[in-house]
């Protein structure tokens, strides 16, 4: 069977692998097992002297439907799905937790400093000729609330960024990009902490240099009861990753 | 009646048991090589998917009969090798004499020598 154009066997199963991915009820080690299995086959069928793409497909479709997969995976053990699923819970959570102490040592002092009495009114925002002829109700309007709301919402961005990966369907690329750390508990354990302390100390860092003539030292965050929090977040991500995670095997 | 020459689906997942027990006995597997290994000894008659087997062996695995274990095979990839346990022997044996007491019970009853199916 010739083709137009030359059949990639890696390009194909890298396809199916995809496929399987979009499966949030296989757990990763599953998704491991059912691919090593279609390379199994794969081989056997080129043993048998069929070509890759004839190779590919039977093997494809010996395996089944990615979506039937799921169910029977499911069925089989479903403390392993919903285990997999608070991991991405916690995780995310700790992720949430790094970018919180970024975001509030910014917002917090900036919502503090830039409006500041008597400067926080509408009218202000112009000559006394123009807010002279607004209405009271508009000139008086007080913008701080508002100005904290707005800057307040860089929290959100990330959980916005999330969210809208998540409804586009990618999060299989999300996914991939935490892929690195999670190879072993040790790695993930060194890998947190560190950026842990060096979100803390940053995030102190911008704190302090924004308020430094503001509050004169007399309101700090207490920072210490954060990082003990973050800490326990770790160690509950740890306990629940996966105990096999990797990059995809190649084909020999 | 229909003749059916493969197997009905209940009795493909009441046999699995003692199957990969009884394969697993026998050494170390994985899963391609234990669905190779069944249609071989069955004769084709026990056919079993890919998607079914996986849940099965990792519910044995979970009950403490099989352990697992990823290691690399000579082709240089990783494969899941799956073995039997202590606690899987002692299951295959009560496994075996009940297997055995139905056969021997319609064996009686159809008034039967071992036939060649």
């Amino acid at each position: 069977m010739e083709n137009q154009t030359r059949f990639d066997l890696n390009a194909a199963v890298e396809k199916w692998r995809l496929e399987l991915a979009a499966q949030a009820k296989l757990a990763s080690d599953d998704r491991r097992e059912l691919e090593a299995h279609l390379r199994d086959a794969i081989a056997d069928f080129q043993q048998r002297g069929l070509n890759d793409e004839e190779c590919f497909w039977l093997a494809r479709r010996r395996a089944g439907q990615p979506q039937e997969l799921g169910e029977e995976f499911v069925k089989a053990n479903p403390a392993k799905f919903y285990r997999e699923r608070a991991f991405w819970l916690a995780f995310g959570l700790l992720i949430y937790r790094l970018w919180d102490m970024l975001a509030s040592s910014l917002i917090t002092p900036l919502s503090m400093r830039v409006y500041r009495p008597p400067h926080e009114h509408f009218g202000f925002l112009f000559p006394d000729w123009v807010s002279f002829y607004l209405p009271s109700w508009l000139r008086d309007l007080n913008l701080a609330p508002m100005f904290q709301y707005s800057i307040g919402s860089i929290d959100f961005l990330l959980v916005l960024t999330a969210l809208i990966f998540v409804a586009r369907g990618k999060l299989e690329k999300l996914r991939s990009m935490f892929e690195v750390i999670f190879t072993n508990r040790l790695r993930f354990v060194i890998i947190a902490m560190l950026s842990l302390f060096v979100v803390s100390a940053v995030s102190n860092l911008i704190f302090n240099s924004l308020c430094v003539e503001m509050l004169r030292g007399k309101f700090l965050p207490n920072y210490f009861y954060s990082d003990f929090w973050s800490a326990w977040i770790i160690a509950i991500v740890a306990w629940l990753m996966p105990s096999q995670n990797r990059s995809p095997s190649q084909l020999a | 009646m229909h003749h059916n020459k493969v197997l009905t689906k209940d009795l493909v997942a009441a046999s699995s048991k003692p199957l990969l027990l009884s394969i697993l006995a026998d050494g170390e597997s994985y899963g391609y090589e234990i669905i190779q290994k069944v249609r071989e000894l069955s004769g084709g008659q026990i056919e079993w998917s890919d998607g079914m087997l996986y849940p099965v062996l990792h519910r044995l695995e979970r009950d403490g009969l099989i352990n697992s274990e990823w290691k690399e095979a000579d082709t240089g990839r990783q494969r899941k090798y799956y073995c039997i346990s202590s606690d899987g022997r002692k299951a295959l044996k009560t496994e075996r004499q009940q297997w055995l007491a139905v056969h021997n019970t319609l064996g009686k009853l159809w008034k039967i020598k071992p036939v060649s199916i």
